[in-house]
């Protein structure tokens, strides 16, 4: 057996659990890939403490944030549900494709009679809402943790914005909803805090002479939610960026948008590695982006792609939504809501990712994490078993996981 | 000036090293003692003993050496540098960590902790499995649950 850790060969985890203080072991923990995490939590209680820990979740998160983030990051899809490892697809390497779509089957989200609208990813958790906005999801595709949410009281079926992030300053997850039909023009915001596990309502006016561009989720970046929107106050309607600060919970104005000649408008947000993202083009045969990676006025706008796409089939007036980039610097698009497709704009040719669809799809990245959407307390008997031995004071929640 | 001044490190088994400052103070630990002046002469290393200082003075060294140099040393030459520093063995592994921690170098801290967690990481689950029976603290009962619950992991 050529085992990299038989006994005779040397090191064992065991004979690493063993050696080190606590603060050591965490270094140790913390450079390796989650799938290792998630399996050394099954050595011994120790480790299943150390690993399930939030500041241990947290740290791990940082790690992978200030490193390549793109070797962590995926792409989740609804209708069915369905994960991409969208890299798999770029490498040549044949058998591949087939591998990089994961369906899963997860029963406590089935999407077949109530099918799940995405909300927004952040830190590794997906936030779905449940059609008929009878409640929302949270779900973390890495370790599978799901948790459902109650929706708020103010139920409207059209017209809602919606978002999600973290907000830092109160270390805690929000889902943020707008009852407004077209934005925030009623000012009445109702926000999800994770940490409460209960909505609230609190006022975010819009300024009148600013709408939004188009419904859809902000985008979360930087601790803020944004969306693009039109400024039309002046004579000629000018594209902004707005943006809901989820600390402050205040509407801002804070971002430019490149500035540019000609018949450009500004169609959507996205997140690029740890940079601002926006884009022109989803509905002609060319593709121009840019990217920002600085907060306030004085941020700069750098162009990142200008390319044709016409080599992309079918009719060029179905929508192409960027949503993944690859290190190679392809480009994951989602294509007309069918589907999802990887392009290369150096020589305008693409591959089709092996994805299902049943109806429009809706598609974002997310990172694997650790990231419970518990946040603090597992539903687990393995939790309290684990926690009272060590003498922890904490408040033991023992769900049965069925 | 400071590079060419030397200090004294004493070893836990009492050994001396003298080494230029520059390099002594890669550790964060020994340069807060020698700037608030508690530092004695020579500088003891408690915790550390003679065989795993000079392993750890040896990468100060050439981290020092190569930041410094005129035709500056190029980053996979010192990449491939310290993957030859860290092929040794467990034990010695693991005292350069413990000494990295306590002296406070960054860099060899993760070089060595990314090290062990290369090597522990893992190939097949079967072959895990076969490491975690040996001193696993869980009932039966409990790791079956655990293992159910961390089933992601495992695919």
């Amino acid at each position: 057996m050529k085992g990299a850790f038989a006994e005779s060969s040397g090191t064992s985890a065991s004979a690493v659990a063993e050696s080190f203080a606590e603060d050591i072991l965490i270094e140790i923990l913390l450079r390796l890939p989650i799938k290792s995490l998630g399996r050394f939590k099954c050595v011994c209680k120790r480790w299943w403490s150390l690993i399930s820990d939030r500041g241990f979740a947290k740290s791990h998160l940082e790690r992978l944030k200030a490193g390549d983030i793109i070797s962590s990051q995926r792409i989740f899809k609804t209708r069915p549900l369905e994960t991409i490892n969208y890299e798999l697809l770029d490498g040549g390497i044949g058998g591949e494709d087939d591998r990089a779509v994961v369906k899963f089957h997860e029963p406590r989200m089935d999407d077949s009679s109530w099918p799940l609208e995405l909300v927004g990813s952040c830190d590794g958790l997906v936030c779905l809402s449940v059609m008929g906005y009878s409640g929302f999801v949270l779900y973390n595709p890495t370790t599978k943790k799901c948790r459902n949410l109650p929706s708020s009281d103010h139920f409207r079926p059209d017209g809602f914005l919606f978002g999600f992030g973290y907000d830092s300053r109160s270390d805690d997850y929000k889902i943020v909803q707008s009852k407004g039909r077209n934005g925030f023009e009623d000012a009445q915001v109702v926000i999800f805090s994770l940490k409460s596990g209960s909505w609230r309502t609190t006022q975010a006016k819009l300024e009148s002479h600013l709408c939004l561009y188009e419904r859809g989720d902000g985008v979360y970046w930087k601790g803020a939610l944004h969306w693009c929107g039109l400024d039309r106050s002046k004579e000629k309607a000018e594209d902004v960026i707005i943006s809901f600060d989820l600390s402050e919970e205040k509407l801002q104005q804070l971002l430019r948008l490149p500035e540019v000649n000609g018949d450009i408008s500004f169609e959507g947000l996205g997140v690029h590695g740890a940079n601002l993202f926006v884009y022109h083009g989803s509905y002609k045969d060319c593709f121009q982006a840019w990217i920002t990676s600085e907060y306030g006025k004085g941020g700069s706008w750098t162009k990142l792609y200008n390319f044709t796409t016409e080599g992309i089939s079918g009719y060029s007036f179905w929508r192409k939504i960027p949503v993944a980039y690859t290190r190679s610097g392809k480009i994951v698009f989602q294509v007309d809501v069918y589907r999802t497709i990887m392009f290369n704009p150096e020589d305008n040719t693409y591959k089709d990712y092996p994805t299902q669809c049943r109806h429009d799809v809706e598609s974002t990245i997310y990172m694997e994490t650790l990231i419970s959407p518990y946040l603090d307390y597992e539903p687990s008997r393995i939790y309290s078993l684990c926690t009272s031995g060590l003498g922890l004071n904490v408040l033991v929640l023992s769900f049965l996981f069925s | 000036m400071a590079t060419s001044r030397k200090v004294t490190l004493l070893s836990s088994d009492g050994e001396s090293f003298e080494v230029e400052q520059s390099v002594a103070v890669e550790s964060i630990t020994i340069k807060d003692s020698i700037e608030e002046g508690s530092a004695g002469n020579p500088i003891p290393v408690p915790k550390v003993n003679s065989k795993i200082l000079a392993k750890v003075i040896e990468y100060c060294k050439k981290h020092v050496e190569s930041a410094k140099a005129e035709d500056r040393v190029d980053d996979e030459d010192l990449v491939a540098w310290d993957a030859d520093f860290v092929k040794v063995d467990q034990a010695t592994l693991f005292d350069l960590i413990r000494a990295a921690n306590f002296l406070n170098i960054k860099s060899l801290l993760d070089l060595t902790c990314q090290t062990v967690a290369d090597m522990i990481k893992g190939k097949t689950p079967e072959e895990k499995r076969k490491t975690f029976t040996i001193r696993n603290d869980f009932t039966p009962e409990e790791e079956e649950e655990v293992r159910r619950e961390n089933q992601w992991a495992f695919e």
